[in-house]
C-alpha cells in the first residue's frame, strides 16, 4: 500500500511538472512576439529569427547556390555570433555560411550593422538588406 | 506548417516499420507485446534504411525516392529467402505471464482466419487470439493483417511467432497510466510541431545536416570535411540527419514541424518499450500504468522545459528502453537479434550510441556463456553464435561509418585528449548544478541508478549496460579538452540523462514494485557482468 501510495505521488508530481512545463512554454509562445533573446536563445517564430529569414530570403535571390558566405555579426562576442552563424547557415542550407576568419568566401552578409574599418578592406557594397547588408569580396579573399 | 510534409514524416515512421516486420520471425519473441513488436519493427527499418543510404553513398548514387522504393523491395525479399531458414538455436522465449507453450498447437479461432491465413506478403502486428483471461481481446481483435510490399516470401514466414495470448497492446486494455501516457504524448506533439521547443542543437548541427543531405542527395562529406564545419560535428553517425532528408524527400520539400513529428514518434516508441520492459519484467498491474504514465509525463516535461524537439537524444533513449525486455529474458536467439537492431540504432543514431552498442552486444554475449556455464554444458557453443547474431548487423553500421569518417578525416582533434583527474572538481560541480535543473524537477539523479541495479538479479543485465554508459559519459568529461569543464558538462549532462532516466525508472520499478512471484520459475535473466572492464 505503500508503495503505490508513494508511486502514485510521484505519478502525481511529474504531471504537476508536465503541466507546470506546458503553461510556462505555452505563456512564453504566446509573448513571443517580445522574445527578443541572445542568439543561443533564438526559437523558430521568435522576432530576431524573422528578421534573420527576412534578410536571407533577400540574399539568396542575390547569392546562387553553392556560394560560399561569411556571416559576419559585429558587435557581437565570439560565441554569440557563432549560434547566429548557425542559424543563417540553417537557413540558407544550399550556401556556405561560416564566420569571419574560418574560410574565404566572395560573400559577406554583415548582420544588423554595416561592416566599418579594417572589415571594409577587399570587399564592395552590394545592397543593404532588411536588417543586414551584402558585400561582395573584390576577389575571393578572406575579409 | 505543411500537413503534407508532417503526413510524409508519419508515413516514414509507418514504412520503416513495414520494412521492419518483414524480419518478424526473426525479431519478435513470443513474450513480446504487439506495441513493442512495432518498436523493434520501426528501429530495424531505420537501420535498414541507414545501411541501404551508406551503401547508396559508397556507390555514388543519389537518394531518391524510386531507388529507395527498389531498395526496400529489395530488403523484404532478402527478409523473405534469410527468414526462411530457422536459425538454429533461435528456440523462441516463453511469454513470463503465461505458463502455456509459447507457440499455440491449437488452430485459430474461427473468425480469425485472416491473421492465419497465408497470404501474399502478408505479415501479422499482435494478431493473436484474446488472452487467456479475455482482457485485452478489443485491441487485439482489432489488430489486423498488414500487408507488405508485394511479397513473395515463403509461405512459413508469413507470420510472427506468436506466443499465447499475451500479445496484443501488452495484455490488457489502456488504463488510466495509458491514457495519461498518451495525454504526455499529446502535449509534448502540439509544441513540437510548433517548433517552439525546437532544441537549438537541431538548428546548429542535426537539421541542418538533414537539409543539406536532402538537397546534396547523400550525406555530403565534402561539405563536412570543411574546417568551418568544426561546430556542426562532422565526425558523428547520420541516422538522425538521414531520416530528416528522407523525411524531406517524401515530402518533397525540407519542412521543420515534420522533422519536430518524428521526435514526437520517437517519444511515442520509447514509452512503448518502457510499458512492455514493465509488462515483460512481472510489474503487478497498477506499477505498470504508474510506471508508463511516470515515464511519459517526465519525459514530456523536460522535453517541453529543455526545449528537446529534435534531438538526437530521443534515440538514445528509446533504444536502452527498447533493450530492456530482451536483457530481462533469458539469453536466447530472437533476443540475440533484438539487441543487434537496438545497438545498431544506437550506434547509426549518435557518437555514444557507438559504446553503447558494444556494451549491450558484449553483456549478451555474456549472458549466453554464462547461461551455458551455470547450466553446466561445460560449453560456450552459444557464444560464438551470439557474437555473430549480436554483434553482425552494429558492426555493419559502425565499420563503414569509422572507415568513411577516417577517410574524409572528420574526427575532431576536440574530442579526445589526456584522462585529467584535476578537473575533477569542475566537472562535479557541473552535474551538481545540472541536477538541481528545474526542466528535470528532480528526477534526473535517477541516471544515478544502475549501479544500484546491478544487484537484483532481474535487472542486472540492464544495469551493466546503462552503468558502463554512464561510466562512458564522465570518461569524456575526464578526456575532452574544453576551456570550461563546468560550462560543458552544463551544456549536456541534463540531455545525456535523458538517455539514461527513462529505461531507468522502469527499471528501478521492476526492482521495487515488481512481486517476485509473478514471474515463472526459471525464468529470471542470468547474471550480467559487472563493469570491471570495458568492452571492446
Amino acid at each position: 500500500m505503500l508503495k503505490r501510495f508513494l508511486l502514485g505521488l510521484l505519478v502525481l508530481w511529474s504531471g504537476v511538472s508536465l503541466l507546470g512545463e506546458a503553461r510556462r512554454a505555452l505563456t512564453s509562445w504566446d509573448a513571443r512576439a517580445e522574445w527578443e533573446a541572445q542568439p543561443d536563445a533564438w526559437r523558430f517564430g521568435s522576432p530576431p529569427v524573422d528578421r534573420l529569414e527576412d534578410c536571407l530570403d533577400d540574399a539568396r535571390r542575390l547569392v546562387p547556390p553553392g556560394a560560399k558566405i561569411v556571416f559576419a555579426a559585429p558587435g557581437e562576442p565570439p560565441d554569440r555570433a557563432l549560434f547566429a552563424t548557425r542559424w543563417a547557415a540553417y537557413l540558407m542550407p544550399a550556401r556556405n555560411v561560416f564566420r569571419p576568419g574560418e574560410g574565404k568566401a566572395r560573400y559577406v552578409l554583415s548582420w544588423r550593422v554595416p561592416l566599418a574599418g579594417p572589415d571594409l578592406t577587399g570587399v564592395r557594397p552590394v545592397r543593404q538588406l532588411p536588417g543586414c547588408f551584402l558585400y561582395e569580396a573584390k576577389s575571393e579573399a578572406k575579409p | 506548417m505543411s500537413l503534407w510534409a508532417v503526413a510524409a514524416a508519419a508515413a516514414l515512421f509507418v514504412l520503416l516499420g513495414l520494412l521492419g516486420s518483414r524480419f518478424a520471425s526473426a525479431l519478435a519473441s513470443p513474450a513480446d507485446g504487439a506495441l513493442y513488436r512495432g518498436v523493434i519493427y520501426t528501429m530495424a527499418g531505420a537501420v535498414a534504411l541507414h545501411l541501404v543510404l551508406t551503401l547508396l553513398d559508397f556507390a555514388g548514387v543519389r537518394w531518391s525516392l524510386p531507388v529507395l522504393a527498389v531498395a526496400a523491395v529489395l530488403i523484404a525479399g532478402v527478409a523473405g529467402i534469410a527468414t526462411s531458414f530457422d536459425a538454429p538455436g533461435s528456440a523462441p522465449a516463453q511469454d513470463p505471464h503465461s505458463p502455456s507453450p509459447s507457440l499455440p498447437s491449437s488452430p485459430p479461432p474461427a473468425g480469425r482466419e485472416g491473421s492465419r491465413k497465408p497470404n501474399k506478403g502478408g505479415i501479422v502486428l499482435g494478431c493473436s487470439p484474446s488472452s487467456p483471461g479475455g482482457r485485452g481481446g478489443g485491441w487485439e481483435k482489432r489488430a489486423g493483417v498488414m500487408r507488405v510490399l508485394g511479397g513473395g516470401a515463403p509461405r512459413h514466414v508469413k507470420f510472427a511467432p506468436r506466443g499465447s495470448g499475451g500479445e496484443g497492446l501488452g495484455r490488457g486494455e489502456l488504463a488510466w497510466g495509458d491514457a495519461l501516457a498518451l495525454f504526455a504524448l499529446a502535449v509534448f506533439t502540439a509544441f513540437a510541431l510548433s517548433g517552439w521547443i525546437a532544441m537549438p542543437d537541431y538548428v546548429y548541427h542535426w537539421g541542418f545536416k538533414g537539409y543539406r543531405f536532402y538537397l546534396a542527395g547523400g550525406v555530403d562529406y565534402t561539405f563536412l570535411a570543411h574546417g568551418w564545419n568544426w561546430a556542426i560535428h562532422p565526425d558523428y553517425p547520420n541516422l538522425v540527419p538521414e531520416m530528416f532528408a528522407v523525411t524531406a524527400l517524401l515530402a518533397g520539400s525540407f519542412q521543420m514541424p515534420a522533422m519536430m513529428l518524428g521526435t514526437a514518434v520517437l517519444f511515442a516508441l520509447f514509452v512503448a518499450a518502457c510499458r512492455e520492459g514493465l509488462r515483460q519484467g512481472g510489474a503487478p498491474a497498477f506499477v505498470r500504468q504508474a510506471g508508463t504514465a511516470l515515464v511519459a509525463l517526465s519525459s514530456a516535461a523536460f522535453g517541453i522545459g529543455y526545449i528537446m524537439a529534435g534531438a538526437a537524444d530521443w534515440n538514445l533513449a528509446l533504444a536502452l528502453a527498447a533493450a530492456l525486455p530482451p536483457l530481462l529474458r533469458p539469453p536466447d536467439r530472437t533476443g540475440d537479434y533484438q539487441i543487434a537492431v537496438i545497438a545498431a540504432f544506437a550506434a547509426a543514431s549518435k557518437i555514444e550510441g557507438v559504446p553503447l552498442a558494444a556494451f549491450l552486444v558484449a553483456i549478451q554475449v555474456f549472458r549466453h556463456a554464462w547461461s551455458e556455464w551455470t547450466e553446466r554444458r561445460l560449453s560456450l557453443g552459444a557464444a560464438p553464435g551470439a557474437v555473430v547474431a549480436a554483434g553482425l548487423l552494429p558492426a555493419a553500421v559502425v565499420l563503414p561509418w569509422l572507415g568513411r569518417a577516417g577517410h574524409h578525416h572528420l574526427f575532431q582533434a576536440f574530442n579526445s585528449g589526456a584522462f585529467g583527474v584535476a578537473r575533477a572538481g569542475e566537472v562535479f560541480a557541473g552535474v551538481g548544478e545540472a541536477l538541481q535543473l528545474p526542466a528535470w524537477h528532480g528526477f534526473l539523479p535517477v541516471m544515478f541508478l544502475p549501479p544500484l541495479l546491478l544487484v537484483p538479479r532481474r535487472t542486472r543485465a540492464f544495469a551493466a549496460a546503462a552503468t558502463l554508459e554512464l561510466l562512458f559519459y564522465f570518461y569524456v568529461y575526464f578526456t575532452t579538452p574544453v576551456a570550461n569543464y563546468r560550462y560543458f558538462v552544463l551544456s549536456n549532462f541534463p540531455r545525456l540523462g535523458f538517455q539514461l532516466v527513462p529505461a531507468c525508472m522502469v527499471a528501478a520499478l521492476m526492482a521495487w514494485g515488481a512481486a517476485k512471484s509473478e514471474r515463472p520459475a526459471g525464468s529470471f535473466p542470468p547474471a550480467a557482468p559487472t563493469p570491471s572492464k570495458e568492452p571492446a
